[in-house]
């Protein structure tokens, strides 16, 4: 029985084992291997990218020294294209050497520690902003020349092959904007497809198609078709795009957008939704609605690039343009399925790139799961319903911009955003949406313009710009669009009818429909009322605004008083300039010819210049001026370095007399005679000095042979600075005291001998020493004299008549700073040397006999210093 | 023996339908990217992955009427085949390689379709499946309720529980639940049809249940059933999200 129990014990004991053996292995063993494959694989990472790095580094530092020389070959045979292929070639090279020092120094140890936050705006938010850089600001060449605009820089062109320009209309062109209703119009931006800038026609004709209904709207302010280029006008926005100031805010923000962020993100939405709904409600699609083509300037987001607008009801096929992640894959099927553009509802794929652009300001990132991309950040669950129901299928996605709108109103008016529910949504509540507000302040003339655009349009005008109530914003644009207006006769006679909902009332135009009918008698009235008010001014009625074109024609039918009214609210001042008199017309005329005259020549001389390869493509670049200036200052630096060498040869060959030999057999004892250059020692014997100064005649004779005056001076700097780079670290070295000052020359001093020993007073104070004893040029006032006179006393009676320099004029010296402590830490002695100029310093530092101190040595070192560079004042 | 579905689906390809191919490549140009940038090992950019995994859709256009179905080869092994191809004839176009001169042209390995191709690993098989159970998900995606879709979003891809779920939407826990098992069920059906269209064999076809996924469960399997989908489902989003970012940053 206890054997049963014991052997069912002994199992049990052991299953518990095993399974706590096995806990262990997957709880702690498991988790500890994965750790240190961890780091042992960021190790290998880090070794392995250094290799490679750093072997790529010295690749591309060889090739860019291959390029050098073909890069000078090519400009010396006036190879200009080549010159500038090798140079961009250059160029990338240089690149590539950047990038493997940052990689090198920076990027891969920053990984190795986990540090990738860290390198994360030099690797991905620098990169963005140059590339989104603008290109040369003064463009040159005949397809950068616009009439009646100054290019004033460029902006970054995008994937259609256009360039940009921010230009500045003229006086008349102003002008022309106010009469065609534009208003205030301030820097423009010209969309060019050149031929010549390598445009194709396709995209030439592609970005024409819809510029006339765009024009209407006033989104597009001018346009022009030529046979070479094709290029359009919108008003210029300055600021940052929505992706740089996406990151903005979530770097600001930290995890996910909150407070203040969050609600400068969704006010950007909201912006792009009331601006968006203009354009549905014009007729348009804007098609390529993605970050980049929303610029924010002053908190508000302005939509740009009309490269892709499309009339909503055109007849064309369906194509599959757009940006990846933005653009629905729902249309692309139908693209491929040949669909025609008025078959499908284009504003719903413009709710689908809302909802991307929309997750992409939560996310910080793209929607690269299309609908299915999960949003991880933090965000409140209402704004995470309104960007799935914006990315779903497309016929359960928002019908409209303004249903979408709503939606982000009410979570926008939340008290709390993070409380509101999703079926607290408008949507999801259903029935009564509340009419959202316009926060675009640009909406206004938007809709404006949509109102005069559908009064030329074929599209019936809705009585209302703003945004849909009710039950018609329920049903999709497209569909809306489509239907045939319900036209009610008002007049049969006169031939004046009402379109059914439609308060106005609009006159048939001379029998004829549609919308360019419509559109000529509106311009023509426009014509016939500026031409009314010309006529009233001059005769001195009161001045009246013109009609823009394109607006509807008032009816006849109309109260005299209500038409004035109308009439009034368009007046607009005309400029100056466009009611100048025949004189001043003329000499207006003149001046434009002149300029014309003027851009004609700066055409000629833009061909000239690329018929000499002077021009961006064929031209010189920065990798040929870099190649160049790099092989003149390596020929300089070889040049001076073979000059300075022969010629420090020279003098070493020639030179034996000048050279000092300074014998040095004593510790503590220096012999510095001269400054010149010190070498070597003499050997036997004690303070033996030999100071010979050699003119320089033989010198500066070879120098003048030479004809190297300028690599002489550059030797000689050179040995300037090295002698100053000396004193300074010697001067931060020194560790300062007190030097006791014997001088035996007396006066009158030769100006040599008084300069030396002036000069080696300075630099030993600059180093932190203060002087004792008979210093010239220093005066020392009151009993500080007298004990130092009487210092130099006992001093000159200990030595007596022992020869300086001697090993017993040494050990006197040393006996005498010993019993004299207040004689400071060093006696430099200064006596008459052979030559009158040429005083002879003696130097014995406190503590140098008995075996040198740290100290002491350092005091030496310093005094030694102080006293042998005699050519630098201090 | 194919399924009418997979026989449908190549013959669509082979009549050229647009749509067909579009489908293809939505869902299983992810996986051939991260395929030839494996194999590529940085010899090539994301760019040149992307042109290469579009000139394998191409070369398949152009190999689908040599496809023998009855040879028991895997759909993700012929796909794999012809990435490789196109990858190997990139590779020979750096190397200069004369056409014409000692040595042939390349020439598609013909040997996937008896199943023994090299190069094929568990990596890339589940990369495969894990692409079929996503273009199930989008499928079931477009055919359903938006709401029923939201609810099994939040459920089961988010991980909220059914009671925040219920709180968020302004309904009872059982409607949530109803509406969960509706859209589980539409999951269920739509995987089958889609692992039948991109599959060739037996072994491919059974993949569903070996990832946990039962076709045919019992009620008890729902549970296990929407835990797989959700670990899918996230893997298969990073490696769309990295394979997107390598392409978005190397274009």
């Amino acid at each position: 029985m206890t054997s049963a129990v014991g052997f069912i014990l002994v199992t049990l004991g052991v299953l518990v084992g095993v399974v706590v053996a096995a806990a262990v292995v997957m709880y702690l063993i498991v988790p500890l291997f994965k750790a240190i494959g961890w780091v042992f694989a960021r190790i290998f990472g880090f070794i392995g990218g250094e290799i490679a790095d750093v072997a790529r580094l010295i690749g591309s530092l060889i090739t860019t020294l291959v390029f050098v020389p073909i890069i000078l070959g090519t400009v010396v045979v006036g190879r200009w294209s080549a010159s500038a292929h090798f140079g961009r070639a250059m160029q990338r090279e240089t690149a590539t050497i950047g990038g493997c020092l940052y990689r090198i120094f920076l990027g891969h140890p920053a990984r190795l520690f986990g540090l990738t936050p860290l390198t994360e705006g030099i690797e991905h938010r620098i990169p963005e902003v140059v590339r989104a850089a603008p290109g040369a600001d003064k463009p040159t060449g005949r397809t950068a020349q616009f009439e009646g605009y100054k290019i004033l820089g460029s902006l970054m062109g995008g994937g259609s092959g256009a360039k940009l320009y921010i230009a500045e209309p003229d006086a008349i062109k102003r002008a022309t904007f106010e009469r065609q209703g534009f208003g205030d119009v301030g820097r423009v931006v010209i969309k060019s497809f050149s031929i010549r800038d390598g445009s194709t026609l396709p995209q030439i004709v592609r970005e024409s198609r819809a510029l006339d209904a765009a024009r209407r709207l006033g989104f597009v302010l001018d346009h022009d078709l030529t046979a070479e280029r094709f290029f359009y006008i919108t008003r210029y926005v300055p600021g940052e795009s929505l992706g740089l100031v996406t990151q903005q805010l979530h770097a600001s923000s930290g995890a996910g957008l909150s407070g203040k962020e969050l609600s400068k993100g969704m006010k950007y939405v909201a912006d792009l939704l009331a601006t968006l709904d203009s354009y549905h409600r014009g007729g348009l699609w804007h098609k390529d609605v993605k970050p980049d083509n929303i610029i924010v300037h002053d908190d508000t987001a302005h939509l740009v690039d009309l490269g892709l607008v499309t009339p909503l009801r055109s007849a064309m096929t369906l194509t599959t343009h757009g940006t990846e992640y933005f653009r629905d894959p729902e249309m692309v099927r139908m693209a491929l399925k040949g669909a025609k553009v008025h078959q499908v509802d284009g504003a719903r794929f413009d709710v689908f790139a809302v909802g991307a652009v929309l997750y992409s300001v939560i996310e910080n990132s793209f929607p690269a799961h299309g609908g299915l991309s999960q949003i991880t950040k933090r965000c409140p669950e209402a704004l995470r319903w309104i960007v799935r129901r914006a990315m779903a299928d497309y016929d359960k996605r928002y019908a409209t911009a303004a249903d979408m709108l709503a939606d982000l109103a009410a979570v926008r008016a939340a008290a709390d955003p993070f409380s509101l529910r999703p079926a607290d949504l408008p949507s999801v509540r259903g029935g009564d949406s509340h009419e959202p507000e316009l926060p675009h302040h640009d909406a206004a003339p938007f809709v404006d313009a949509a109102r005069v655009a559908h009064a030329g349009a074929t599209v019936p005008p809705r009585g209302d710009a703003g945004v849909s109530s009710g039950q018609d914003a329920h049903v999709p644009a497209g569909e809306r669009l489509r239907q045939r207006p319900r036209l009610l006769i008002t007049n049969w006679w006169r031939g004046s009818y009402r379109v059914a909902g439609e308060d106005s009332v609009v006159a048939k135009a001379s029998g004829a429909s549609g919308a360019s009918a419509r559109a000529a008698a509106a311009a023509a009235m426009s014509n016939a009322a500026n031409a009314m008010n010309r006529a009233a001014e001059r005769f001195g009625s009161p001045r009246q605004g013109p009609v823009p074109a394109g607006s509807t024609a008032p009816d006849r039918g109309v109260a005299p008083a209500a038409r004035q009214a109308v009439r009034n609210e368009r007046v607009r001042a005309i400029p100056d300039p466009a009611r100048r008199s025949a004189p001043e017309q003329l000499r207006a005329a003149r001046e434009r010819a002149a300029a014309a005259r003027e851009r004609a020549h700066a055409r000629m001389s833009g061909r000239h210049r690329r018929a000499t390869g002077a021009d961006g493509v064929s031209g010189v670049n920065a990798g040929v001026v870099a190649a160049v200036f790099g092989f003149i200052g390596i020929a300089v630096l070889l040049g001076g370095g073979v000059v300075g060498y022969s010629l420090m040869n020279s003098r070493s060959e020639g030179d034996s007399g000048p050279r000092v030999v300074v014998a040095d057999p004593q510790p503590g004892l220096v012999l510095v005679p001269d400054a010149a250059q010190v070498s070597g020692s003499s050997g036997q014997g004690v303070s033996a000095v030999n100071a010979v100064a050699r003119p320089n005649e033989i010198v500066n004779a070879r120098i003048a042979e030479a004809m190297q005056t300028a690599s002489t001076r550059i030797v000689e700097m050179q040995e300037m600075f090295r002698e100053a780079s000396e004193l300074a670290s010697a001067a931060a070295q020194s560790p300062g005291g007190s030097v006791l000052i014997v001088t035996d020359v007396l006066p009158p001093m030769s100006r040599g001998a008084r300069a030396a020993i002036e000069g080696a007073s300075a630099r030993m104070m600059a180093f932190g020493f203060r002087l004792l004893g008979n210093v010239p040029g220093i005066d020392v006032e009151g009993d500080e004299v007298d004990r130092q006179n009487d210092l130099l006393a006992r001093l000159r009676s200990m030595r007596g008549q022992i020869p300086l320099g001697s090993a017993d004029a040494t050990r006197t010296i040393q006996q005498f700073l010993a019993s004299n402590p207040e004689a400071g830490d060093a006696v430099v002695w200064v006596a008459p040397g052979d030559d009158r100029d040429e005083p002879t310093f003696y130097l014995v530092v406190r503590g140098d006999e008995s075996g040198s101190t740290v100290r002491a040595e350092r005091i030496r070192q310093a005094l030694r210093t102080a006293i042998e560079h005699r050519g630098t004042q201090f | 023996m194919l399924s009418s579905l997979t026989t449908g689906f190549v013959a669509r390809l082979r009549a050229n339908d647009q749509a067909a191919w579009f489908e293809l490549w939505q869902t299983f140009g992810p996986v051939i990217r991260a395929q030839l940038s494996k194999w590529g090992k940085g010899q090539i950019g994301s760019q040149t992955v992307q042109d290469l995994s579009q000139e394998t859709l191409a070369a398949l256009s152009d190999s689908i009427d040599r496809f023998d179905p009855t040879r028991g080869a895997r759909f993700s092994t012929w796909l794999l085949a012809i990435a490789k191809h196109v990858l190997g004839d990139e590779m020979d176009r750096r190397n200069a390689q004369k056409r014409g001169g000692n040595r042939r042209a390349t020439e598609i390995d013909e040997r996937w379709m008896a199943g023994r191709f090299e190069g094929v690993d568990e990596a890339y098989e589940a990369a495969v499946f894990r692409a079929k159970v996503e273009a199930a998900i989008r499928m079931v995606e477009k055919e359903s309720d938006f709401t029923d879709f939201a609810i099994y979003r939040m459920r089961v891809l988010d991980g909220t529980s059914g009671k925040d779920v219920a709180s968020s939407l302004g309904l009872s826990e059982p409607t949530i639940s109803r509406r969960l098992a509706k859209i589980r069920d539409m999951l269920r059906r739509r995987l089958s049809q889609v692992v039948a269209m991109y599959s060739f064999t037996q072994d491919e076809a059974s993949e569903a249940e070996r990832n946990g996924l039962d076709l045919n469960p019992t009620k008890a399997d729902d549970a296990l059933f929407d835990e797989s989908i959700a670990e899918i489902y996230h893997r298969q989003m990073e490696l769309r999200r990295r394979d997107e970012e390598a392409a978005r940053l190397g274009g």
